[in-house]
């Protein structure tokens, strides 16, 4: 894991009058917090989030999607934790595809910093394998588009992503908080479907 | 602009529902003029506010309502019709309000005629209001009348109203006119803002945050608490002490006192009473108990229910309720008070009560008989929550669709409550309704399971049953499905490892040390939920904890067992279980609850029966039905003797005479000798009145078998081969046998005869209660009626009455005049002569110097005589039997009558009741 410096939500000026005149100001240059999965790396929106925290005491929800590791306690609010690194996996062929929360799966996240987003009116936790830094959108080589859909087409979450950036030479997915939810809410352990 | 007017709406919302409530409290008391001087200022604020925000139409027809409550304030009697027409403007006020509230404007439309309604009435009172008045007098007053009527008809022409316009004087002067009637009356007190409106959201917020501090306080506490700094445990007990108090607050704020509410039904009494041509009064006793405001909002329309059920069917006509002796106003009573951390409503009526016959035919839709004949009253009285339950004969707009005390109970489960119908001690009808103080903390049973904890809502656990692995007596399993025996019952158990994955049961970190697989015992979680009872397999129960609830987020929508999450005092996230998802889960269906499909006459409900299986001494199996085994035994060689060649078994039971049984093998052969044993391992039957004995070699277990229904399940005993927890049984012919048995023994096997019912009728319910309780003792069933008319419609509706017990002095119609109608009516209802009539006298001591008893009566008793009374229906009741060949299940008496005083009295005083069971065996033997 390569925990570099703690990332700090970017509060600028601007920020500040986005949060006043949020409607009026549709051209305030974007900030994501880069995560990385193995050699891929992911952007979320850091207006999504909440807290970065060390996890602790993670307890299963026996039944969920097989990418919630459980339910964490955040300052007193119970918010499901979801472990990028399953979500991103082709789902598993065992009957109760256990392994995401299995005991000793969930001590060895413990102390390990996860993500708290605010996706629509909930709270949820990511752990992806490691946090980076923030990217600003100037920084973006291609920050006007992304890459063109059939660029994507190829790709097997395509489902989560929303853009694709370039930054640094390497690609930079930036997620589709929202699509990530639907996806794990669709799942249904009785019928188990949408895996 | 637009705050004022929210402002407005908020306040003029409050305030009406209160006016309903209040004015027909003045209709029951006009001459307290409190309340109408409170209504008057009521509507008048709210006319004042309509022109101030420009509210034209609201204006004018608060202005009418003014004009005609200002003259009930003036010493007007109000007539019902007055009171109707202001309360319809009052729904006309609150439609208006509602809409203005929806779209920010008045509605489009025309209150002419009811304003036209309105003054007219008020014409018409404030000339019959002052009709004796000196001239002048009468000049003087009649000037601002006029004068105020002129301004509301110039008003209505000019669509503007008196108080838009400060500069017309028709308000002033009428006020003069008020203040002349009443000088000492001053002006409206200003009201002093003594409080503020806060959003239920901040509300929530705040007990949220409150429900966190105390967590975070006894976090704090736990490890303080081992360790020994003095310095630090002074201020935390008063952080502790103070985080208390802050808890207690924040849930009063949240808490409401019932009364508005319960008053609000005042009207809903008031209306429907006129709608039934009945009368009807609501008495409230709260005892200022507050509850949390949602739950008032839930409960409303429970009560509802049950107000509409008391006043269509409960409460009889004013001419009934003159004839039965009674007020012709009839009570209906609303009492709340706190109960165990709980709020116990009760609702009972003065009514006609509880008719059981009628529930009982009704439930044969829904059970079969034996089912119905084993159920208590109180039990009969809950299969009135079974959905299309009704025994109403008519369905009206108010009720009778069976489909009002379902909803009932169901919107009580979902906040934890529970409701159960009760008999009114007093006579009429009872409902008990309890539920939490709040729903904001709930109390939850937490248990272990998999080394996980979890909780489930306290309510509704029923109990609990131990049980340590391969247990046979308390779980068995039919057809893979596991069942746990708790009591009578055979309950489905889940465990939730069979729906739900739990890894390989490690416990997970900070949660439960105890594991399945370190106890060997477990326990059995009985639940009761929306009609289902199923049991939950647990590790362990932790104990119960009142907590927040928290709900999921959405992507556990799809899982339905839960009911949400929590953290416990210790910090502990732990996830609760709903009860209703559970069962579902595992595809349980409503067992005992009788639903709709049934009601519809579609495919019927699985049965579940149970079986004793045992060996023989052939060693084979055998498995008898567990209803007509009354009882096993294991008894030695000398309760057996030879009789004609075979064996047959004696036994004595405390305080009942020696029983003789004929013993046979299960194949049904006679049991010449008996084997060599220590034991003899003794099934003792039952059938239609004939006990007999099974000798068998040993009990092998007991077995439920559940059936896709009821014609499934007899086709299947028709076999005489069953399948137990996979052993294949013969199935014990008990029926056969007792048929063989009596054909031997020169009997006529019949089929059960009824009861007898003795009719009771006595006003005084604690003597009702006494003697209910003696004849029962006795074997009678005894039918209460608290008066007349009770007890002619009991008297119509009773097809075994065997003797009726009238108390001659009884208000409205006494005994004297009951016996003749019943006299009259009987002699429609059948040509056989009426079962006997005993007259129950106050007089115990002076019989014989009281005036002659009428043909109708055959015999009089003192009341209090205790032995007499049961003597002289013993009696009685033996010669009506012998007189209308009906056959009862009787007591052996005698026929001397001298000895039958005797031998009852001494039954009375020193021997136990004997039930019919052994009144049958003794015949047998």
């Amino acid at each position: 894991m390569t925990n570099h410096n703690q990332p700090k939500k970017a509060v600028s000026a601007q920020s500040l009058i986005n949060v006043f005149y949020d409607e009026e100001t549709p051209n305030i240059p974007a900030s994501w917090l880069c995560i990385s999965q193995g050699a891929e790396r992911y952007g979320i929106a850091t207006s999504a989030i909440y807290s970065v925290f060390p996890l602790a005491d993670i307890i299963p929800a026996p039944g969920s999607h097989r990418a919630v590791m459980g339910l964490i306690n955040l300052r007193s609010r119970i918010i499901p934790l979801i472990d990028f690194a399953t979500l991103l996996d082709p789902p598993l062929s065992t009957k109760h595809n256990s392994a995401s929360w299995h005991p000793n799966t969930l001590a060895a996240c413990e102390s390990r910093l996860a993500l708290a987003l605010e996706i629509g009116d909930e709270i949820y936790a990511l752990l992806p394998e490691a946090i980076h830094n923030i990217v600003e959108e100037e920084a973006l080589d291609n920050k006007a588009d992304g890459l063109a859909t059939t660029e994507r087409m190829g790709l097997q979450h395509n489902d989560l992503i929303a853009k694709i950036f370039q930054h640094d030479n390497a690609l930079l997915a930036i997620l589709n908080l929202e699509a990530m939810i639907a996806k794990l809410s669709a799942y249904n352990h009785f019928t188990k479907s949408a895996k | 602009m637009e705050e004022l007017l929210k402002d407005f709406l908020a306040e003029t919302a409050e305030h009406i529902d209160s006016i309903s409530s209040q004015l027909v409290r003045f209709e029951q008391d006009p001459s307290d003029l409190r309340i109408v001087s409170n209504i008057f200022r009521i509507i008048h604020s709210i006319k004042g506010t309509c022109g101030f925000l420009d509210l034209l139409r609201l204006g004018k027809l608060t202005h009418a309502t003014e004009t005609l409550v200002g003259i009930l304030r003036d010493g007007q009697k109000p007539t019902p019709q007055t009171v109707s027409l202001i309360l319809t403007a009052i729904d006309q006020t609150k439609f208006i309000i509602d809409a203005i509230a929806k779209d920010g404007v008045e509605p489009v439309g025309d209150d002419g005629a009811l304003i036209l309604a309105l003054e007219t009435n008020a014409r018409q009172l404030e000339e019959a209001l002052y009709p004796a008045k000196s001239p002048e007098l009468k000049a003087s007053e009649l000037i601002p009348s006029e004068t105020n009527t002129k301004a509301a008809d110039d008003n209505a022409k000019s669509q503007a109203i008196s108080t838009a316009k400060p500069e017309t004087k028709a308000p002033t002067q009428s006020k003069a006119n008020f203040e002349f009637i009443h000088p000492l009356k001053g002006p409206p007190p200003e009201r002093r803002v003594d409080s503020v409106r806060l959003p239920i959201k901040m509300l929530d917020q705040m007990m949220t945050l409150v429900s966190e501090l105390v967590l975070i306080r006894n976090e704090l506490c736990d490890p303080l608490r081992t360790g020994d700094i003095p310095h630090i445990k002074g201020p935390l007990q008063r952080l502790s002490t103070m985080t208390n108090d802050l808890q207690r607050s924040v849930m009063r704020v949240r808490m409401q006192p019932l009364r508005p509410m319960l008053a609000s039904l005042n009207r809903l009494v008031r209306d429907l009473s006129v709608e039934l041509g009945k009368k009807a009064e609501l008495i409230i006793h709260d005892s200022g108990t507050e509850i949390d405001r949602q739950i008032i909002d839930i409960i409303r329309d429970p009560l509802t229910h049950l107000i509409r059920n008391a006043l269509d069917h409960g409460l009889e006509t004013p001419q009934e309720r003159i004839m039965a002796g009674k007020d012709e106003t009839g009570r209906l009573t609303l009492e709340a008070r706190y109960l165990s951390g709980q709020i116990m409503l009760i609702m009972s009526d003065d009514g006609r009560g509880f008719h059981y016959d009628k529930i009982r035919d009704k439930a044969h839709h829904f059970l079969k008989s034996q089912d119905i004949e084993a159920l208590s009253d109180h039990d009969l009285l809950q299969l009135m929550f079974v959905p299309g339950f009704s025994t109403a004969g008519h369905i009206s707009h108010i009720s009778g669709r069976g489909v009002g005390l379902d909803v009932v109970r169901t919107n009580l489960e979902q906040i934890g409550g529970t409701i159960e119908a009760e008999q009114n001690p007093l006579g009429g009808a009872c409902f008990v309704l309890k539920m939490p103080l709040s729903l904001a903390i709930v109390p939850m049973l937490v248990f272990c399971y998999q080394g996980q904890r979890f909780a489930i809502s306290h309510p509704i656990v029923e109990g609990f049953v131990e049980y340590f692995d391969d247990t046979r007596d308390v779980v068995a399993t039919v057809n893979g499905q596991r069942f746990v025996k708790y009591g009578q019952a055979t309950l489905p158990l889940i465990e939730l490892d069979d729906y739900l994955p739990f890894g390989d049961g490690t416990p997970a970190p900070n949660k439960t040390e105890d594991t399945a697989s370190e106890k060997l015992e477990k326990i059995i979680i009985i639940v009761k939920s929306h009609g289902r009872r199923f049991g939950l397999l647990a590790d362990k129960v932790d104990g119960t904890q009142d907590v927040v609830m928290k709900t999921l987020p959405k992507i556990f929508q799809n899982l339905p067992c839960y009911a949400g999450a929590t953290l416990l005092h210790d910090g502990q996230i732990v996830l609760v279980f709903d009860a209703v998802g559970l069962a579902d889960m595992a595809g349980l269906e409503a067992l005992d609850q009788l639903d709709e499909a049934v009601f519809n006459n579609r495919p019927q409900r699985p049965v579940t029966m149970r079986f004793v299986v045992f060996e023989d001494w052939r060693g084979e199996l055998w498995a008898s039905d567990f209803t007509a085994t009354r009882e096993i035994f294991q008894l030695d060689a000398s309760h057996f003797s030879s009789l004609d060649g075979r064996q047959v078994l004696t036994l004595q039971k405390k305080a009942a005479p020696e029983k003789t049984y004929w013993l046979m093998h299960a194949d049904g052969a006679a049991v010449t000798d008996l084997p060599h044993s220590q034991k003899h391992c003794i099934l003792l039957m039952h059938h239609e009145g004939l006990d007999f004995a099974i000798l068998a070699k040993r009990i092998q277990d007991s077995a439920s078998k559940t059936f896709d229904s009821s014609a499934v399940a007899f086709d299947a005993l028709q076999t005489n081969h069953l399948v137990l927890d996979e052993w294949p049984c013969q199935l014990l012919p008990h029926a056969r046998y007792a048929q063989a048995l009596a054909q031997a023994l020169g009997m006529v096997l019949e089929t059960p005869n009824p009861l007898p019912h003795i009719l009771l009728v006595d006003d005084n319910s604690a003597y009702r209660s006494f003697c209910t309780k003696l004849l029962t003792k006795h074997g009678y069933h005894v039918v209460e009626a608290a008066n007349a008319l009770e007890a002619i419609t009991l008297y119509g509706s009773l097809s075994h009455i065997c003797a009726v017990l009238i108390d001659l002095e009884m208000p409205g119609i006494d005994g004297y005049g009951l016996a003749r109608r019943l006299c009259k009516n009987g002699a429609h209802k059948n040509d056989t002569a009426h079962p006997p009539f005993i007259a129950l006298s106050s007089h115990s001591v002076h019989l014989q110097d009281e005036p002659e008893l009428p043909a109708e009566f055959c015999a009089k008793v003192g009341k209090l005589d205790r032995a007499h009374v049961l003597a002289v229906v013993a009696t009685f009741v033996q010669h009506y039997a012998q007189a209308s060949k009906q056959k009862f299940n009787l007591q052996p008496i005698s026929n001397d009558g001298k000895q039958l005083n005797v031998s009852l009295t001494h039954s009375l005083l020193n021997s136990a009741p004997q039930t019919q069971n052994s009144t049958m065996v003794h015949k047998v033997a």
